[in-house]
């Protein structure tokens, strides 16, 4: 069986392909602006690396993420919640609590002993605690996002970012520049900050062991770092890019459905049955 | 969404619920006749009724922002009075011969400061004081009982006096019988959607409730009648869905709010709103010989309460387990506004309480209109396909 | 506990701190672990009512509102406890000192009660808190009672108010054991009565030009005789060296030692539980002092009647809704709160009024254009400044203390 799954976010596109139980993962597109563009090129770099000849090839997808109404190949949609559950427990069943930092906003999802989806938290209309607090502080230590990321800028001594909004930590940050002060202390207070309001998040889901990081931001050591020490856990790394836990997860859904559908026609017709 | 009333009555109801200055109030008012608005539920229409007044419970429909509304609130406060405030800043509210702003929470108490201040000139601003605790149940709602009996009295005495009109007890009995027949015919509607597959969807019982708050009674009654005289006959809406759900929470104007989760797979069922269900949960003793006193205790003592009465936690888990009981439910969404602190603080007791019963349970910060915003989608599917156990 | 680490460099005023701290540490708050620990019945309220009637029937109480300051906020332990009582899921926008006083009671650090009073004040925050107080299950076992109080300010108010306390007496010797000595409770009243109306010079002393002592002496004085020492004749003596003391500063005309006063302005509000890292900044940039807080306010405080037992809760009743700061501010229309606030400016003769907007104060935010307005018409420089008086995290003393210099500098105060 071949199915897909579509992840659609506000600032990238993931795509993912089972071909029975082996998985390709397509590359990350930078969202365009146009959504279905955007879903498109995502899933024909997943049909390039699943050694596919069309999108045809597959027998069902499932959209995900913030724009999954717009995929059009999608033949159901799935909220990123669900998704993100099923992706990550099936890259590693013993995953319990999944915290996943997007562009736009951050979630923390409670799974049972099923990897079903229990309880989940999502931030409330605020940039802090996103990808989009990072991008603005990239831009103001011109450091790019890797540099933010980079375990070469985790420092011991971090330095305090008081304020709660993203607005005025951007001012913060520019006057800690103009202090001089070193840059690792620097993205090491920002990745301190962020953590303090994502685990505020995880806590109102609970903190159950294994718990692992999804997003574009669980590429940032140092925010790994800093969420570990806060929940006094250590994360479990999964075996598969944690930035496409969500499409994976749609791909699982969609072979979920599909069997669902193969088996209704089976017993509607029982020459169909094998 | 619809359900494919056929009645014209519905789209009167629509109609009455989709505008401030409805065909109803023009009409009342080209009849020279007098409009009271109000705030809050545990205000009585029965005393404007029998002033000779349309009650008109105040909301902030049709509003398209904040913008004048935002010099005299602030950001911290409540998007239903900010957009209500609003519409009367933007000379919406014109119409009003008078404002009875009832003692809520602190954001509907400072409209009537407010309105004031402005000053908007309406022939009438008064402001009620409600007892926002029952007492113990040695205490059997006194004094509060009495004490509001006694903030009705200065209000009827106001009302007669400013206005030259006397309202008599054989008036108050009547409109008393009035108020309670429109209780028990919306009671009778949400009944209908005990079934399996309601006639009627949520936003459309919103905007049946919503019309309600706005008309006449006797002829609301009346096209009411009508309505439920097809919803009984008809067969219900044959649809599938996810999971079968009760709305809690603050006003909800919006009736597209309903929409999105029904066409997300939920069915909403039943809720305790402040234009919902709430607004039928009891009726008011008819054989009374205080009228005033009857309509005191009612408010005081029998009706659902908003969270900021204190007591209302116990009263509402009462409330929601029959809900429960009675209309099949399978998971309660609690919605409201990050500014309010009672329906936030409830939900914190909620939330656990529900976990523990095992209901599936989801708190919703949601804006004044429900647009199709991503993120609130995301946790309304999410929600039903927790709830439902299938994606 | 804390309030502003920059003493009045006089020894009176450190020993009189000192004295105040003895205070605090022989009332009911102080004594309150020695109370738990031997069984003795406790009573939770919401707020600081009728303190006169606890004394009397000398039975220990505590109020959440002062717990979520003293247990949480002075001890530095306020961060810890917004967060947590946000990761309990409440609601968000609440101010942090309710979700303070919320978040003890949750984990159970608030002392067991016998007893648990409410009224309907002050503002949604705290009756949020009634409500989670009226629901926590290891509570269930304590006897409760509910009061309402009006927004009414008139006699039939007071009387209702007054009505349902008398109510409350039975209730507290049922749930505690307690008898009420009527003598004794008229005595604390009249003890009481000069305590407050010794407060209420001790405000209008303060109104002197230059300023005596800071604003947070406005707060000590409330708290020594509202909190710590009420009806207690070492909590009258108290007040009266602290009178005598500030009286003779107002005679040799001494303003606060080192501040060369040039911009005399009012916090109307709590003083801020980061106080230390803004009042001294203003006074040392612009000479700029505080003069009177909320708390510290001259308001008038009525006089409890003690000729019969209705009397006495009527105008005890009058005394919580008029006299005590927080209720009379916020639990009434924006007039009082406006009026108020032109009180101070005239009677204190202020260049300016900062108003914080304190994050969590819904009806405060919603009178500010009330407000903004008498002062235009007043002409007197006015600011509204958004921040958490309780949690510096929200607003940081740096922005804030920003956005007042710049206010200084525009409105021309700056540069006299």
């Amino acid at each position: 069986m071949i199915v897909g799954g579509c992840d659609l976010g506000s600032t990238t596109g993931k795509a993912a392909i089972l071909i029975d139980d082996q998985l390709f993962c397509g590359d990350i597109i930078s969202a365009t602006t146009k959504p279905a563009l955007t879903a498109t090129l995502a899933m024909d770099s997943a049909i390039k690396k699943a050694g596919l000849k069309s999108i045809a090839d597959l027998e069902a997808i499932v959209g995900t993420g913030y724009g999954r109404l717009k995929v059009p190949f999608a033949t159901d949609n799935v909220s990123e919640i669900s998704c993100h559950g099923r992706g990550a427990f099936w890259a590693c069943a013993t995953v319990r609590t999944i915290i996943d930092i997007g562009g736009q906003d951050c979630k923390a999802i409670s799974l049972n002993d099923n990897g079903g989806v229990t309880q989940f938290e999502m931030n409330e209309r605020c940039a802090a605690g996103t990808g989009r607090f990072f991008q603005v502080m990239a831009k103001v230590l011109t450091c790019g996002l890797e540099g933010i990321a980079s375990t070469a800028n985790i420092s011991a001594n971090p330095v305090s970012i008081s304020n709660q909004c993203s607005v005025f930590a951007e001012s913060e940050v520019i006057t800690l520049i103009n202090e001089e002060r070193p840059l690792p202390d620097i993205i090491t207070g920002i990745n301190k900050s962020v953590a303090n309001r994502v685990s505020s998040l995880v806590r109102r889901v609970g903190v159950n062991i294994d718990v692992t990081l999804t997003g574009g931001c669980s590429k940032n050591e140092g925010l790994v770092k800093a969420l570990e020490k806060l929940l006094g856990v250590a994360f479990k790394r999964l075996p598969v890019d944690p930035q496409s836990i969500g499409a994976i997860g749609a791909a699982v859904i969609a072979r979920d459905k599909r069997q669902v559908q193969l088996a209704k026609a089976a017993s509607a017709n029982p020459q169909l049955g094998g | 969404m619809r359900s494919g009333i056929q009645s014209p009555v519905y789209d009167k109801f629509a109609q009455l619920a989709g505008t401030l200055l409805n065909p109803s109030v023009e009409e009342w008012k080209q009849q020279g006749r007098r409009v009271m608005g109000y705030f809050c539920l545990f205000i009585p229409e029965e005393l404007f009724i029998a002033a000779g007044f349309l009650p008109f419970r105040m909301r902030g429909i049709g509003s398209c922002g904040t913008a004048q509304a935002d010099a005299y609130f602030d950001s911290k406060n409540c998007y239903f009075v900010r957009h209500c405030f609003d519409q009367a800043l933007t000379g919406q509210y014109h119409f009003l011969d008078g404002l009875v702003v009832g003692t809520g929470c602190d954001h509907i108490r400072r409209i009537y400061d407010n309105w004031q201040h402005a000053p908007l000139k309406t022939p009438l601003l008064h402001l009620l004081n409600h007892p926002r605790t029952m007492g113990t149940p040695e205490m059997q709602g006194e004094p509060m009982i009495s004490y509001y009996r006694a903030q009705l009295a200065r209000l009827k005495e106001r009302i007669e006096n400013e206005f030259g009109v006397e309202v008599t007890v054989p008036r108050m009995r009547k409109a008393i019988k009035l108020c309670n027949e429109t209780r028990r015919l919306q009671r009778q509607l949400y009944e209908l959607r005990k079934a399996d597959h309601p006639p009627i969807t949520a936003a459309e019982t919103a905007l049946v409730m919503l019309a309600g708050t706005s008309a006449p009674k006797e002829q609301y009654n009346n096209d009411l009648r009508v309505l439920l005289a097809e919803l009984v006959a008809s067969p219900g809406i044959k649809r599938d869905y996810k999971a079968r759900l009760m709305i809690v929470g603050p006003a909800i104007e919006d009736p597209n709010f309903y929409d999105l989760i029904e066409r997300g797979g939920g069915c909403v069922v039943v809720d305790d709103t402040c234009f919902g269900a709430r607004t039928g949960s009891a009726v008011v003793d008819e054989m009374s010989e205080d009228p005033l006193r009857a309509i005191a205790k009612f408010h005081v003592l029998d009706t659902v309460f908003c969270p900021k009465i204190n007591g209302a936690h116990v009263q509402r888990i009462k409330v929601i387990a029959d809900a429960i009981q009675d209309y099949r439910v399978g998971g309660i969404i609690g919605q409201g506004y990050v500014a309010c602190d009672p329906w936030g603080t409830s939900y914190a007791l909620l939330g656990p309480h529900l976990k523990a019963a095992g209901t599936p349970f989801l708190r919703l910060d949601r804006e004044y209109v429900s647009t199709e915003s991503g993120q609130l989608q995301t946790r309304i599917q999410a929600f039903l396909e927790t709830v439902g156990g299938q994606v | 506990m804390n309030i502003n680490p920059m003493d009045q460099p006089v020894d009176v005023y450190k020993q009189l701190k000192a004295d105040f701290a003895d205070l605090n540490a022989n009332s009911f708050q102080g004594k309150m672990t020695e109370y738990v620990k031997a069984g003795t019945p406790i009573v939770a309220c919401n707020d600081d009512f009728f303190p006169e009637l606890f004394a009397a029937l000398d039975l220990p109480y505590y109020f959440t509102v002062r717990q979520g300051l003293e247990g949480a906020f002075h001890v530095g332990k306020g961060p810890e406890a917004v967060d947590g009582y946000n990761e309990l899921g409440g609601s968000s926008s609440l101010c942090s000192l309710q979700k303070a006083a919320a978040y003890l009671l949750a984990r159970g650090l608030l002392p067991q009660p016998a007893a648990i009073v409410m009224t309907s004040t002050s503002c949604d925050g705290q009756t949020a808190v009634n409500e989670q107080m009226s629901n926590y299950k290891p509570w269930a076992a304590a006897a409760k009672i509910s009061l309402d109080a009006s927004f009414e300010k008139d006699e039939a108010s007071m009387v209702y108010l007054g009505r349902q306390w008398l109510q409350v007496i039975p209730f507290l010797e049922r749930a505690t054991g307690r008898k009420l000595d009527w003598d004794r409770f008229k005595e604390v009243c009249e003890e009481s009565n000069r305590q407050c109306e010794l407060l209420f010079e001790f405000q209008e002393l303060r109104r002197a030009k230059p300023s005596p002592v800071r604003a947070e002496w406005g707060f000590i004085a409330y708290m020594g005789v509202r909190w710590a020492a009420c009806g207690k004749i070492e909590g009258t003596a108290w007040l009266e060296r602290l009178f005598a003391t500030t009286e003779q500063r107002v005679k040799d005309k001494k303003g606060i030692d080192g501040i060369t006063e040039k911009i005399r302005y009012s916090w109307f509000d709590i003083l801020p539980c980061w106080s230390d890292k803004l009042f001294p900044r203003l006074e040392q940039t612009f000479g700029a002092v505080n003069l009177v807080d909320l708390y510290g306010y001259n308001a008038p405080w009525p006089v409890i009647d003690t000729s019969t037992k209705e009397s006495i809760f009527t105008s005890l009743a009058k005394r919580f809704l008029i006299g005590n700061p927080m209720t009379r501010q916020i639990f009434s229309l924006s007039s009082v709160y406006a009026g108020d606030a032109a009180h101070i400016a005239k009677n204190f003769r202020c260049d300016a009024m900062i108003m914080p907007s304190h994050v969590g104060h819904k009806d405060g935010a919603a009178s500010h254009k009330i407000v903004k307005d008498m002062f235009r018409d007043l002409g007197l420089p006015f600011l509204v400044v958004g921040c958490d008086v309780f949690d510096e995290r929200y607003m940081t003393p740096d922005v804030v203390f920003d956005k007042i210099a710049a206010f200084f500098e525009a409105s021309g105060l700056a540069n006299e």
